[in-house]
C-alpha cells in the first residue's frame, strides 16, 4: 500500500513536470508587450 | 417690459479642481441646494450677474473624470449633457481644470466639446504655475482648442479670475458657436458612424454614440427611437474596440495640443516636491542616497529575514524528524519526511525574504521615490540594454534571485524585462554563500594583505564583483543579439510624494508572495519529490548496501553512528543520483571534479546550498553547521588517487568557485523564470547558456591553474 502511494506521488510529480515542460497552454501576450 | 435675460451655465470638472470654489465665488450667497430628480445626489444652484442685463443660473455638477460614468454622481453629468435639447439644460458649460493635471482634465473637456455645446475652459490654480515650473502659451492654446480659455486662481486671486470667467461666458453665449474638437467618428470608422447618424438625425453623432455606449438616453427620446438605437447597438460587434480607439485618439489629440502649448519644466519649479526632486535626482547626492538606502534595505532583509528563516528551517526539520520517528518505517515515511516536508520547507523558507523585499519595494513605489530612482538610473542602465527599473532586481538578486525576478514586473518594455530576468541570476545570491565559504576556506589562506585586508574576504568580494560584471556583460550581449520586439520608451511619470497607503502595501506583498508559493512552489515540490526518489532508490547494489557494509565491518569495532554514516554514504553512491554522478564523471573530469563532486553538482540543482550538505553525506559526516569544520577537514583530507594530491586543491577550488558563480544551479529560479516569462523557452536558454559559460570558464581556469 505504501509503495502504491509513494509511486503514485512520484508519478504525479513527473506527470506535472512533463505537462509543464512539454504541453503549453494557449497564452496571451498582453503582459509581455504593451503594444499588443 | 424688462429686457433682462437669464441663461443656464453648468460647472463641470474633475474632482479637486476647485470647481465648488469657483461656484461659491460666482454665486456668493445666492445658492440653494436641492436634489436631482429621483436620486439623493445634491444639486447646487445659484445665481450670478454676468452683465447689467444678463443673469446666469449656475449649476455645480458633480466632479467626474469623463462622461463615461462609473458612479451615480457621474451619471448625473451625462444625463444633463444628453438633455441639451431641453430648456433647462446649459447654454454654456464651464469646464474647470487643474493646471498641474491639464492633460487628464482635457479628456473630459474634449468629450464635452464633441457634444457641440458652447464651452469655456477655466484653468484653475494658475498661481501654482511658477512654483511648479509650468508655462502655458494661452493664445496658442485658445487657437488649438478653438475655444475660450481662462486662467484663474479662485483661492489666491478670485477677483481677476472671476471677472475673466464672466466675460468669457458672455462672449461664448453671444457667439453661440460650438465646434467639436476630436471628430472621433472620422478617425474610427466613418461608415459605421454614418449608419448611426441615419438612425436618428435629430441628435449629433457623439450624442448618439454616448447613448449606445453608456446606455443612457435623453428624457424626451421616444421608445421607438430608443429601440432603434438599442437594435443598432446589439448588431455592433466592435463597440468595445471603438471605445478604446476613441480614448486613444482623444489622448493623441490632447498630447499634440499640449506639446505645442504647455510646458512643465520641473527644473524651474520651486515647491517642496521640486526641492526633494533636486536632491533625489542629483548627479552625485542622488546616487549616494540611493545606494545608502539600498544598503539599509539589504541589511534589513538579512537581519529581519534570518530569524523567521531559521524558525521555518527548525520547524520543518523538527516536523520531518517527528514524522520520521512516529510514522511506521517504510518508503512512505521516507517520502514524507525526506521528500515532501523538506520540499515544502524549501518553498516556505523563501517567504520572509520575498515578503520583506517586496514590502520595501512597495513602500518606495507608494511614496513616489521609486520613480526618481528609475529616472536616475535609466541613463546608465540603458547603455547595457536594460531599464532604470532593472536596478532593483539586480541588486535584490544578491539576497535571492526569486524575488528579484518577480521584481522585474514593473519594467514595461518586454525586451528590457527579459534581459533583466535572464541576467539577474548572475548576481551572487545568498545560497551561493555556503558554497563559496567552504571552498574559499579550503583553498585561500587566512592571511591579511597590507595589514588590513583579509585575503579570504577579498576573494568573496571578487566573486560578488564577478557576478555583477557578468550580469552587465551578458545584458549587453543579449541586447545586441535578442530579436525581441521592444516598444519601450522612457516615459516615467513623477508622482507627488505621499505617505504610503498601508492597505496597498499589504495587498501588494500578499499578492506577490502568493504568486511565488502557488506558481513556483508546485514546480519546486515536484522536482524535490523526483530528486528524493533518485537519491533514495537504486538498482540491486543499492538494496544490498547494508549487507555489504556489515560484511566489510564485521571484524572492526565501529560505533552505530559511524556505521549509519557509512551506509548513508554507500547508499548515495549506489542510488540513481549516484549512478548519474558517476556517469557524468568523464564530462566533469576536465574541470577537475570526480563523481562525488558530480553527485553534489546534480543534487545542488535543487538549491545551491545543498552542495555542502551532499558532500557532507558523501564524506560520511553530519551536515549541521556546527560540523562545518569537520566537513572542511574531511574535504581537505580527500585525496585524488590519480595524482596522489589533495582533491580540493587550488585549481579545483577555483574551478568550482567559477562554476558556481556562473551555473544556473537553482530550480526555484528556473521555475519562477518560467512563471514570469510564461514559457519554458527562456529558463531553458538560461540554464543551457549559463551552464555552457560555467563549464567553459571552469575548464579554462582549471587547465590554466593546474
Amino acid at each position: 500500500m505504501q509503495e502504491i502511494i509513494v509511486y503514485s506521488s512520484v508519478g504525479v510529480a513527473v506527470f506535472f513536470l512533463v505537462k509543464k515542460f512539454f504541453f503549453k497552454k494557449p497564452k496571451s501576450k498582453c503582459n509581455k508587450d504593451c503594444d499588443c | 417690459m424688462s429686457n433682462k435675460k437669464t441663461i443656464n451655465v453648468a460647472l463641470i470638472g474633475n474632482p479637486n479642481t476647485g470647481k465648488t470654489s469657483l461656484f461659491n465665488e460666482l454665486t456668493g450667497l445666492n445658492q440653494k441646494v436641492g436634489n436631482y430628480p429621483g436620486v439623493t445626489v445634491d444639486k447646487k444652484e445659484g445665481q450670478s450677474k454676468l452683465q447689467s442685463n444678463l443673469k446666469a443660473i449656475i449649476t455645480d455638477l458633480p466632479g467626474t473624470y469623463s462622461i463615461n460614468p462609473t458612479s451615480l454622481d457621474e451619471t448625473i453629468v451625462l444625463k444633463t449633457l444628453l438633455n441639451s435639447k431641453s430648456e433647462k439644460t446649459p447654454d454654456v458649460i464651464v469646464v474647470v481644470a487643474d493646471v498641474e493635471n491639464l492633460k487628464r482634465n482635457l479628456l473630459l473637456f474634449s468629450q464635452i466639446k464633441d457634444l457641440e455645446i458652447p464651452t469655456i475652459l477655466a484653468i484653475n490654480m494658475a498661481d501654482q504655475m511658477k512654483r511648479k515650473g509650468i508655462t502655458i502659451d494661452l493664445k496658442l492654446l485658445k487657437n488649438e482648442l478653438n475655444n475660450e480659455v481662462v486662467l484663474l486662481s479662485v483661492r489666491k486671486d478670485p477677483e481677476i479670475g472671476i471677472q475673466e470667467v464672466k466675460k468669457a461666458i458672455v462672449k461664448t453665449y453671444n457667439s453661440a458657436k460650438a465646434f467639436p474638437l476630436c471628430n472621433v467618428n472620422n478617425r474610427i470608422d466613418p461608415a459605421y458612424f454614418d449608419r448611426l447618424k441615419e438612425i436618428n438625425p435629430k441628435y449629433s453623432i457623439y450624442e448618439l454614440w454616448l447613448m449606445i455606449t453608456q446606455n443612457s438616453f435623453p428624457d424626451k427620446i421616444s421608445e421607438d427611437e430608443k429601440k432603434a438605437l438599442l437594435n443598432f447597438k446589439n448588431d455592433s460587434k466592435n463597440l468595445k474596440k471603438y471605445q478604446h480607439k476613441e480614448t486613444i485618439y482623444r489622448y493623441q489629440k490632447i498630447n499634440e495640443i499640449l506639446k505645442k502649448t504647455y510646458l512643465a519644466d520641473r527644473s524651474k519649479a520651486t515647491d517642496l516636491r521640486a526641492k526633494l526632486d533636486k536632491v533625489f535626482t542629483h548627479k552625485i547626492f542622488g546616487y549616494i542616497l540611493f545606494f545608502t538606502l539600498l544598503l539599509l534595505i539589504f541589511q534589513s532583509i538579512f537581519d529581519w529575514a534570518s530569524l523567521p528563516m531559521d524558525l521555518i528551517d527548525t520547524v520543518f526539520a523538527n516536523l520531518s524528524s517527528y514524522v520520521n520517528k512516529t510514522m511506521p518505517t517504510g518508503v512512505l515515511n521516507n517520502l514524507i519526511s525526506e521528500g515532501i516536508i523538506p520540499g515544502v520547507g524549501g518553498i516556505i523558507i523563501f517567504i520572509p525574504q520575498i515578503a520583506i523585499l517586496f514590502l520595501f519595494v512597495s513602500l518606495l513605489e507608494e511614496t513616489g521615490y521609486m520613480s526618481r530612482v528609475v529616472f536616475l538610473m535609466d541613463k546608465i542602465m540603458r547603455r547595457f540594454g536594460m531599464s532604470g527599473k532593472s536596478v532593483i532586481p539586480l541588486i535584490s538578486g544578491t539576497a535571492c534571485a526569486i524575488p528579484a525576478v518577480m521584481a522585474t514586473r514593473n519594467i514595461s518594455g518586454w525586451k528590457e524585462r527579459l534581459i533583466t530576468i535572464l541576467v539577474t541570476p548572475f548576481t551572487t545570491c545568498s545560497a551561493r554563500l555556503p558554497v563559496y565559504a567552504i571552498i574559499i576556506a579550503l583553498i585561500i589562506p587566512d592571511k591579511k594583505i597590507f595589514g588590513i585586508l583579509n585575503l579570504q574576504g577579498l576573494t568573496l568580494l571578487s566573486l560578488y564583483i564577478l557576478g555583477f560584471t557578468t550580469a552587465i556583460m551578458a545584458a549587453v550581449i543579449l541586447h545586441k543579439t535578442l530579436k525581441v520586439k521592444n516598444t519601450s520608451f522612457f516615459v516615467v511619470e513623477m508622482p507627488d510624494y505621499k505617505l504610503p497607503s498601508l492597505k496597498n502595501v499589504f495587498f501588494d506583498v500578499i499578492e506577490k508572495t502568493k504568486a511565488f508559493i502557488f506558481g513556483a512552489g508546485k514546480i519546486i515540490l515536484s522536482i524535490s519529490i523526483v530528486l528524493w526518489f533518485l537519491a533514495s532508490n537504486g538498482p540491486q547494489a543499492y538494496t544490498d548496501v547494508e549487507k555489504h557494509i556489515k560484511e566489510k565491518t564485521v571484524s572492526q569495532e565501529i560505533s552505530e553512528v559511524k556505521f549509519n554514516q557509512m551506509v548513508a554514504s554507500a547508499k548515495l553512491e549506489n542510488s540513481y543520483i549516484g549512478i548519474m554522478g558517476k556517469s557524468i564523471e568523464p564530462l566533469i573530469k576536465p574541470l577537475g571534479y570526480d563523481w562525488k563532486i558530480g553527485i553534489a553538482l546534480i543534487s545542488s540543482f535543487a538549491a545551491r546550498e545543498v552542495f555542502v550538505g551532499t558532500l557532507a553525506t558523501i564524506y560520511s559526516v553530519g551536515s549541521d553547521d556546527d560540523d562545518i569544520t569537520t566537513i572542511k577537514q574531511r574535504m581537505a583530507l580527500e585525496i585524488n588517487p590519480e595524482t596522489n594530491t589533495r582533491r580540493f586543491n587550488f585549481p579545483v577550488g577555483m574551478s568550482l568557485l567559477v562554476f558556481y558563480a556562473f551555473a544556473m544551479q537553482c530550480m526555484a529560479t528556473l521555475a519562477i523564470v518560467k512563471r514570469e516569462t510564461k514559457s519554458w523557452k527562456w529558463p531553458l536558454i538560461q540554464f543551457v547558456g549559463m551552464g555552457i559559460l560555467a563549464y567553459v570558464c571552469s575548464f579554462v581556469v582549471f587547465q590554466i591553474l593546474s
